[in-house]
């Protein structure tokens, strides 16, 4: 099955492997922060999980307006918050709840305008992680794994759904305090 | 994060990264996402804090899922591109109901016998062998004709299909869709395929492998969580890694008592320990049984107590794989016909017939069992049921002692095929005592 058999036959990248080897190089570079942008708008995980695969694909049957010589990173990141937003609309149309489109502008604006706070805060946050206990490291390894709900993780270990709840909102806010004591002292040392 | 472990913080902010966690959880009520978007749209540091929260969940997904990221975009748009056939094809299915229903309209013009033969998918397998509590959605019994394209969900117990030169036991919970006479699609579950030399290159497909059969038996086992598990038990097989795009990237191939895990997600093909455990439902429950006919149904684990209203079968009789034993000295039994001797060095499979309806039943109580191997001789007699039974029973099986679990003859009905291969009863039922049983010694046959 071609890439985007589904979506696009008259795409003419999909039997250019030398072109989709490439654009797969520039996706999994902005993999993550496109991620990170369909989260801003859809706010939970698994539709986010949903939106990013529609903007994979959907970037994919638009590659070929893609200029080469233009970012990459900026276009797909449009993309995604356009699919984001869309798929947000849907869902609150048959929901009949979620946040207005006002709100969803402000979120886009405001992520776009604090990319490279955003990622000084996640180094941050990755050298807070180091200096918590490796237990609690396994507990949020465990809790924000891919395919464990919160509940079977409960009931897995034998424990109550609260007392999960409990311990991960007080790592949450450990590592919280944690980042904003560092990025506030200015200590955070990139390496 | 539920609203009743998260009260919310008197400060803004922090009722913020509270409704961000609530929110993130799916866990939001109405007031809660009103609160959240009154705050969004007033308050610019909740929106600051809005977004670098999400991004805070963001990195410890990071952190937690290590899938690399191409293969996690790769994956991805696999999986919406399969969402995206779905969508096809239930398109494409509402497209063929209103299609039917044009051709319903044709039909009361009297064109019904031409579109009914056009619609009906081609056969490609009958269902041979059910376990006792088999359950399918949708619904299987002996003798179904299954079609090309049908899907099955296997619920519970053990079913069994015969195609041209192959034969496919499945072991519930799977999930799986015959494409044609030469494959199937395992979508999760496990399957056992034995196929002769004329049935050579069947196919089975799961998610992320494809195994080819080069004549022998074997066992695909596919989890969502672990990929693709291939065992061969004889002969040899080839398994082969697919990417994304269904195209195959690794090939392993196995012979006899070799095993391989495939996974895509970690590009993963190795050899792993090979274990006959996997096969044991399909050994338990069918042994060398090929075909079976009316309300005889196989068991999925060997009973514990075969005695009188013990295992009760009001409306099927069971045919009880037991064990298989070589013979180390001549061995003479009663047959229906009178003594049989069987050599030494003989292998022998034996299967008991249990029939225990416990009253009289309205419904017929006939059936058959055919056999990969040739019917050696059938045991009716209580003396010589209990001269076998330490012999061939299962060894944690209590067997009824009184004599009425023999056949009555004069009521009893037993066929032996000219070939030898098949068994046809017709058991009556004769108060007080409604057991039946026989014993059917096989010599042994690898299919």
């Amino acid at each position: 099955m071609s890439l985007l058999s589904s979506k696009s036959d008259s795409v003419t990248s999909v039997n250019n492997p030398e072109r989709e080897a490439e654009f797969l190089r520039l996706l999994a570079i902005s993999y993550r922060e496109l991620y990170a942008a369909a989260m801003s708008v859809v706010g939970n995980r698994n539709d986010a999980d949903d939106v990013i695969q529609e903007v994979c694909v959907v970037l994919w049957a638009r590659y070929d307006e893609f200029d080469p010589g233009t970012n990459f990173h900026k276009w797909a990141v449009t993309v995604a918050f356009n699919v984001a937003r869309t798929y947000a609309r849907k869902r609150n149309r048959r929901r009949g709840t979620g946040l207005n489109e006002e709100a969803l502008a402000r979120i886009v604006r405001m992520r776009t305008a604090s990319s490279e706070l955003l990622e000084l805060r996640r180094e941050i946050l990755r050298n807070c992680l180091t200096r918590l206990a490796p237990r609690d490291r396994r507990f949020l390894t465990d809790c924000y794994r891919t395919s464990t709900s919160l509940v079977d993780y409960a009931q897995g270990k034998g424990l109550t759904v609260s007392a999960v709840y409990s311990k991960l909102k007080r790592l949450r806010r450990t590592l919280v305090e944690c980042v904003q004591k560092k990025f506030e002292q200015g200590e955070h040392d990139a390496s | 994060m539920p609203a009743e472990f998260s009260p919310r913080s008197p400060h803004p902010t922090e009722e913020m990264r509270s409704l961000v966690d609530d929110l993130y959880h799916g866990q939001i009520n109405d007031a809660g996402l009103a609160r959240m978007e009154e705050l969004l749209l007033t308050d610019q540091g909740c929106l600051q804090i809005y977004v670098e929260h999400l991004d805070f969940h963001c990195e410890l997904i990071d952190q937690a899922d290590q899938t690399p990221p191409e293969i996690a975009a790769l994956t991805g748009m696999q999986q919406y591109s399969q969402a995206s056939a779905a969508r096809e094809s239930r398109r494409q299915l509402r497209m063929t109901l209103m299609m039917t229903a044009s051709a319903l309209l044709l039909m009361l013009g009297g064109g019904w016998i031409f579109f009914s033969t056009f619609w009906i998918s081609p056969e490609i397998g009958t269902i041979i062998s059910l376990s006792t509590h088999a359950q399918s959605i949708p619904s299987v019994e002996l003798g179904q004709v299954v079609r090309r394209g049908e899907k099955f969900d296997i619920t519970q117990g053990v079913v069994s299909l015969q195609l041209p030169s192959v034969t496919v036991d499945v072991i519930a919970p799977a999930q799986l869709r015959w494409d044609n006479h030469q494959r199937l699609h395992l979508l999760h579950g496990t399957v056992v395929v034995k196929v002769d030399p004329d049935g050579r290159g069947f196919t089975v497909r799961t998610p992320d492998a494809e195994v080819v059969d080069l004549g022998t038996e074997f066992l695909v086992q596919h989890e969502t969580q672990n990929g693709s598990y291939v065992s061969v038990r004889r002969g040899e097989a080839r398994a082969k890694l697919l990417d994304w795009r269904g195209v195959p990237t690794k090939v392993i191939e196995l012979t006899a008592s070799r095993a391989a895990q495939i996974q895509r997600s970690s590009e993963v093909v190795r050899e792993t320990e090979y274990s006959t455990e996997q096969y044991l439902p399909v050994d338990r429950s069918r042994g060398g049984i090929r075909r079976l006919t009316g309300v005889l149904r196989t068991i999925s684990d060997p009973p514990g107590n075969l005695s009188s209203n013990q295992l009760t079968t009001p409306d099927h009789m069971l045919v009880i794989p037991e064990r298989q034993v070589t013979l180390e000295t001549d061995l003479t039994v009663i047959g229906l016909s009178g003594p049989v001797t069987l050599p030494k060095g003989t292998t022998v499979s034996s299967y008991l017939i249990h029939y225990d309806p416990t009253q009289s039943v309205s419904s017929i109580s006939r059936g058959s069992v055919t056999f990969f191997g040739d019917i050696a001789a059938i045991i009716g007699t209580s003396v010589g049921l209990a001269a076998t039974d330490s012999l061939f029973g299962n060894p944690a099986t209590i067997f009824e002692t009184q004599s009425f679990r023999e056949l009555e003859l004069d009521e009893d009905e037993i066929q032996i095929s000219d070939d030898r291969k098949t068994a046809s009863f017709y058991f009556g039922t004769d108060p007080p005592a409604y057991l039946d049983e026989c014993r059917i010694l096989v010599i042994d046959s690898i299919p």
